[in-house]
């Protein structure tokens, strides 16, 4: 009886100590078991949206430059001496006076940087000497290299997804009281949902985000335009034009008594015909800018709102497809409720 | 009681010859189950698209009353997915007449009017008269007239909760195939019962057929049905009122006088299948208690059988050592009251009993889900009981997990229920009290009360239990709070002849519904089935349930332990389930089930 009584108490003490501790509930597992069908619904996923960039829109100005012959005789004329006078020198010389008239030189030398005004631009004589150096295969190098101004970034054209209509999402409830085994149906459905749903939402901020990143660029950039195209903008570009020009003037004054002569006027004259074409191509700069920065970045905000209209569609299309699938999963474990009895 | 039983069945599974059912009584208790094949011309369900093969048990539940349970299953079934267990259906026969020398027997079946695809639907008024024609040659004439219309439910399974709503009336003409509409008849021209020729107009075609039955119980059979396509089949028949040789043997060495003793082995074997056994040679009394058998009548003719030469002739049969009462073992057996004085004292009860562990089978079961048409949580539990007091026991075991495709809790082996039952008994008042953790994951207490007078018709029950819902995570237990409330009384009141009970309970179920439940319980010598349909405010749903003992019963057995398997499982099937109607749990056992085992008339039927 002692042996039966410890066997009990054995018995009793380990059922105390295996029943006593009571535990949390295990995720979900006294749900319906998995089948192939809730599975792949439990597995469902959106499709991931590759999101699209606004590109990044924006006012490249325009500018004018030496050309590399101009680089290159400006350098030259400082080395100029009684026994030496450059190659590069002497060939402007005499491709000047191979190129312009007399009368065109004598006027050009009446010019000085100081008085290159907008009206001496606009004289018929400039007008014709600046038109016949455009066109001179010669001078032609000799003259300003001008990059117009440029809006960058417009010329993708615009992309907009297609969107797949979703359907009904209401649960697929029979009428009057719930078999378990749809309401299960419905219960994991509506578990996807709300994944597919968060999943939609994570996306949908992401687009938000990007957006508001593209408007605070579109402010920089506007305000850095702004500050790149007023008149204070090319009125610095002139002076420094007018500042090259004088500088080699008067590189050119001291070098004059090494120079043979006539190649004096002849350099003055291409120094001069150079700031007028500098000014000339400014001036050109200045009149082409057709488009204001406000109008840019109007341009560059549409853009941004067509890319994240673009982005959310694709967003809400991936989207739909899933829900799609989740629904035709769901109505395929409802099928399957085929409730012919139990037993136990 | 005879053993013989007629297994040759109709497509259906009843008695009959091809397609047409007969008005032949069957033996009382006779069950028989097989299949038949239906070729594709034939087919009822999608003539001339799918063959069929029909699945079938059927059971003479009362001696007039035969119901016949059928799954029609469709072969080759092109829509993937579309496939369930098969069109359930469930047949009632009853022989309004039975047979005499000038008249035929005469029967009326009816399908029940629940389904929703019973293309084999048999509504019918059948006669059959049994000729004989010469030593050992019958032939058995049938004719009868099937109902050109019958009761359907034009209702989806996936909201099948109430089984008598949506009836609606079909034609058969309206049907691809029209199974027995209109007059049909037949004859078997047979030898003995062994063997038959059959021909049939079954109201749409001729068929003829040949069978044979072997070993009394193995029906083969095949048949041309319009000189067309062939139909097979088989049947296995057995009946559930005879007991076994063994028993049957004692009984008749009982009767015979004078009586002989039984040899010193066998009485030491067959007393060892007792437990606090104690033997009053004075008073003539012998208390035990006898867990192997679900029968209590079984222990007492091993009891006689063990102690043929005693003057004892009165058994006290126990549960949880609690005395049942006195059982008085004459030609017909009496039951009595014991007195207070006769009552055992309390007292440690441990070292009385055997260590008894037994293997428990549990099995539940969702069906016709299309993904997987059954889906099922299979375990078995190595079950024991300590005796602690007088009425009071442990109840523990083991539960190894087998299968489970119902819920994703781990198959992990762990405590089988585990929980307190105390049995009272006085007089006609009995209570089982029960605290724990139950079957079907609830722990919590129960409490049953009922009055039972043993030798009487009528018992009343009432139960009431407070539990919650627990299961075991693969780290310990989940529970959830102790608010589920059960309360139901019943009524119940048995019939001798057969042993019959009809009970009729309602009150508040598991999930919290109220309703009210009929039973309709047939008692057989092992066995137990049972029709029951319900309704409450969650649905109205059928069903059938059984207990039977798990074979081979004792394993190994020592004078102080023994291994068995259980000496009930059981089970109960219910036409609509996931709407939670009328739920209940399970504690080891209902004292009602327990209580009408040791009815006297119960004990009487199987005495010869």
């Amino acid at each position: 009886m002692k042996t039966r009584t410890l066997r009990l108490l054995t018995l009793l003490t380990f059922l105390t100590f295996f029943l006593y501790e009571c535990k949390d509930k295990e995720a979900d597992s006294l749900e319906p078991a998995n089948t192939e069908l809730s599975s792949q619904l439990d597995k469902l996923e959106m499709a991931p949206t590759t999101l699209e960039e606004t590109p990044d829109i924006k006012l490249v100005p325009g500018k004018v430059e030496a050309s590399t012959k101009t680089q290159e005789l400006n350098k030259s004329l400082s080395t100029v001496t009684a026994s030496n006078i450059p190659a590069s020198v002497s060939k402007a010389a005499e491709e000047v006076s191979a190129s312009l008239s007399q009368a065109d030189i004598k006027a050009l030398n009446e010019v000085s940087p100081a008085q290159a005004t907008k009206s001496v631009l606009n004289s018929e004589q400039v007008r014709v000497i600046l038109s016949k150096a455009s066109t001179d295969a010669k001078l032609q190098s000799y003259l300003s290299l001008l990059t117009a101004a440029k809006v960058e970034g417009l010329l993708d054209g615009k992309r907009t997804g297609s969107v797949t209509a979703g359907s009904t999402t209401s649960p697929a409830i029979e009428a009057g009281n719930t078999d378990d085994c749809i309401a299960r149906a419905n219960e994991k459905f509506e578990k996807t949902k709300e994944r597919l749903d968060d999943s939609k939402a994570k996306d949908l901020g992401k687009i938000n985000d990007n957006y508001n990143k593209d408007l605070e660029r579109i402010q920089k950039n506007l305000e850095k335009c702004t500050g790149e195209n007023n008149a204070a903008y090319f009125e610095a570009l002139r002076q420094a034009g007018i500042k090259v020009a004088n500088d080699a003037l008067a590189a050119l004054e001291k070098v004059k008594p090494f120079l043979r002569p006539g190649q004096y006027e002849y350099l003055k004259a291409l120094i001069n015909v150079q700031l007028l074409d500098y000014l000339d191509k400014v001036n050109q700069l200045e009149a082409a800018k057709t488009a204001t920065c406000t109008e840019i970045a109007e341009k560059a905000k549409a853009r941004a709102e067509e890319t994240k209209n673009s982005n959310t569609a694709r967003v809400e299309a991936n989207y739909n497809d899933a829900l799609a699938k989740a629904i035709e999963l769901r109505d395929k474990m409802i099928e399957n409720c085929h409730n012919q009895g139990g037993g136990k | 009681m005879g053993t013989h039983v007629h297994a040759q069945t109709n497509i259906s599974g009843k008695p009959g010859l091809i397609y047409i059912p007969s008005a032949r009584q069957t033996d009382d208790a006779s069950f028989q189950f097989g299949y038949h094949f239906n070729p594709i011309r034939y087919g009822f369900r999608f003539n001339r698209k799918n063959s069929e093969g029909i699945y079938f048990a059927n059971v003479t539940l009362l001696p007039r009353l035969e119901i016949n349970v059928n799954l029609l299953r469709i072969n080759h079934e092109v829509k993937r997915g579309q496939k369930g267990i098969g069109d359930r259906q469930l047949d009632i026969k009853y022989v309004l007449l039975k047979e005499t020398a000038r008249r035929p027997a005469v029967a009326v079946i009816v399908s029940a009017p629940f389904g929703i695809d019973n293309s084999l639907s048999t509504n019918a008024l059948v006669a059959s008269k049994t000729l004989r024609l010469g030593n050992r040659f019958y032939a058995d004439v049938t004719a009868g007239f099937g109902s050109p219309i019958y009761v359907q439910r034009d209702e989806s399974e996936k909201s099948n909760y109430n089984i008598f709503e949506s009836l609606e009336i079909i034609k058969k003409k309206d049907l691809s195939y029209r199974y027995l509409s209109g007059p049909f008849g037949g004859f078997n021209l047979r030898f003995d019962n062994k063997a038959g020729f059959m021909a049939e107009w079954d109201s749409q075609h001729f068929n003829a057929g040949l069978y044979t039955t072997l070993f009394k119980r193995w029906t083969i059979q095949a048949g041309v049905l319009n000189f067309d396509q062939i139909t097979f089949g088989t049947s296995y028949a057995v009946n559930m009122l005879p007991l076994s040789k063994r028993l049957r043997s004692y009984q008749e060495a009982a009767r015979t006088k004078p009586v002989k003793p039984t040899p010193i082995s066998e009485k030491e074997r067959l007393l060892n299948n007792f437990e606090n056994l104690t033997i009053d040679s004075t008073s003539g009394k012998i208390t035990y208690e006898q867990r192997l058998y679900r029968s209590p009548y079984i222990g007492m003719v091993e009891m006689e059988r063990a102690l043929p030469d005693s003057n004892s002739r009165e058994f006290i049969p126990m549960f949880q050592g609690v005395p049942i009462g006195a059982y008085k073992m004459g030609k017909r057996i009496s039951y009595r009251h014991l007195t207070n004085d006769e009552m055992p004292r309390p007292g440690f009860l441990l070292n009385k009993y055997k260590l008894d562990f037994w293997l428990q089978p549990v099995f539940a079961a969702n069906f016709g889900y299309r993904e997987k048409t059954l889906q099922s949580n299979t375990s078995l539990l190595l079950q024991t009981q300590f005796y602690l007091w007088k009425g009071l026991a442990l109840n523990a075991g083991v539960l190894f997990p087998i299968t489970n495709d119902m819920d994703n809790r781990p198959k992990i082996i762990r405590p089988a229920p585990v929980f307190l039952n105390q049995f009272l008994a006085f007089g006609k008042h009995f209570i089982s009290a029960s605290a724990g953790y139950f079957y079907n994951d609830q722990y919590g207490a129960n409490v049953q009360y009922r009055h039972h007078d043993l030798t009487g018709p009528w018992s009343f029950g009432l139960e009431g239990g407070l539990t919650g819902l627990y299961y075991y995570t693969r780290s310990g237990i989940y529970y959830e709070k102790m608010n589920n409330l059960l309360l139901i009384a019943d009524a119940a009141y048995r019939f001798s002849k057969p042993d019959l009970t009809l009970k009729l309970s309602g009150g508040r179920y598991l999930a919290g519904d109220e309703g009210v439940r009929f039973d309709l319980i047939r008692q057989f010598t092992n066995a137990e089935i049972g029709l029951y349909v319900m309704k409450t405010q969650n649905g109205t749903t059928a069903g059938f349930n059984f207990a039977v003992p798990i074979p081979p019963g004792k394993i190994a057995q020592s004078r102080k332990a023994r291994f068995r398997t259980t000496d009930e499982f059981r089970w109960e099937y219910s036409y609509t389930r996931g709407f939670r109607i009328g739920e209940r749990y399970r504690t080891g056992y209902q004292l009602d089930q327990k209580l009408r085992q040791y009815h006297t008339d119960y004990l009487n039927r199987q005495r010869p």
